[in-house]
């Protein structure tokens, strides 16, 4: 079985054949110019150099938020278009989750963190045990300050990912100290393949939905108020 | 600052001097009623920034995207209802984006700016007032 998987959900663009829970390929661009103009050549390039067609694909994914609002929706029309041509499953992977997949094999708390402007941040926390995750923050947005002193009280190690953690790399180190860690910055961009990967996991253990877009809408409303 | 201008092409020019001190990040909002000149002195600001396209009015496409020296977003929020709208149109990748914001009829999105220059556009018989602030 072989899962394509695509991720615009923040400035970088990635694209990831996966087979069997093997990466077969991935290529990742960050920044990027617009994704619109950018992840069709990608999935493109990315086929061709594995002498793949999109018929060769069995299932197709992508991560459907929270994240860029234009980029969730040109990631998430990308793949429908490319899986109901092929009348294919095309699955919807949580952003945060695919983030946070790439350190799941630390044991332990990961935080993804991606910037919604104005000092706030979508976020989520998960605890890695033996590559099993759990839940203990539902994906939400917030103040980055707010959220940063709730994670503090934890008393616990936390990984940090995402585009915005260097953005808020003191704040994090005031409010954490020690127990705040950030992998290199390198690292923190290319999720596509772990959104094929658990795309596989849940087309396998059939417990996925047709992808929908899961936008985490601000209220700019309740800016007003506050 | 003031300036008055006789003509629409006094007003282009108005805009290009106006454009050459604007960088990346900034946001202008302009004001006036309809045929003022919004539209006109924007396509000052526009040559001032060698702008591929000249600029149309946006009425229709809310947004217009003009590639340049640096990139000119060129905005008309009439037609937005509501403040969520401006959710719809992705203001945001925009407002922290890579370019300039020019903003007809910004009343909607005045909320969330902090830090603009506000162009206010009037008749003055046959010709046009312009002031400029710094907000």
């Amino acid at each position: 079985m072989k899962v394509l998987a695509i991720d615009t959900s923040t400035s970088s663009a990635s694209a990831a054949v996966v087979s069997d829970g093997r990466l077969l390929g991935e290529i990742t661009l960050n920044p990027t110019k617009a994704h619109s103009q950018i992840i069709m050549p990608v999935i493109e390039k990315l086929l061709a150099q594995l002498e793949l067609t999109a018929r060769d694909i069995d299932i197709f994914a992508a991560t459907q938020g929270p994240g860029s609002f234009t980029g969730l929706r040109v990631g998430i029309s990308t793949v429908k278009g490319l899986a109901d041509a092929q009348d294919k499953p095309v699955i919807g992977v949580s952003t945060m989750e695919a983030m946070s997949h790439m350190f799941g094999f630390c044991n332990g708390y990961i935080c993804t963190l991606i910037d919604a402007r104005r000092n706030q941040v979508y976020f989520a926390l998960y605890q890695y045990v033996d590559g099993n995750i759990t839940t203990v923050m539902e994906p939400d947005v917030e103040d980055i300050s707010i959220l940063l002193s709730k994670l503090s009280c934890l008393n616990k190690q936390i990984i940090f990912t995402g585009d915005c953690v260097e953005k808020f790399v003191d704040l994090i180190k005031s409010n954490m100290g020690s127990n705040a860690v950030m992998p290199m910055r390198a690292y923190c961009v290319s999720t596509a393949t772990s959104a094929a990967i658990l795309a596989e996991k849940m087309y396998l253990k059939k417990e996925y939905k047709r992808i929908e877009p899961d936008y985490m809408i601000k209220a700019y409303v309740d800016q007003e108020n506050k | 600052m003031v300036i008055k201008c006789k003509n629409a092409e006094e007003t282009v020019e108005a805009g290009f001097k106006f454009g050459q001190s604007l960088k990346q990040g900034d946001i202008v909002c302009l004001t006036g009623d309809l045929g003022a000149g919004k539209t006109t002195f924007t396509k000052g600001i526009a040559k001032a920034l060698n702008s591929i396209y000249e600029p149309v009015s946006p009425t229709f496409n809310i947004v217009n995207e003009y590639p340049g020296d640096i990139p000119v977003y060129h905005f008309d929020l009439y037609r937005l209802e509501t403040e969520n709208d401006l959710y719809s149109i992705d203001i945001d990748s925009y407002l922290y984006g890579n370019g300039i914001c020019v903003i007809e009829w910004p009343e909607i999105a005045l909320d969330l700016l902090e830090d603009y220059y506000a162009v206010r556009i009037s008749y003055d018989g046959e010709g046009r007032i312009i002031e400029t602030e710094r907000i």
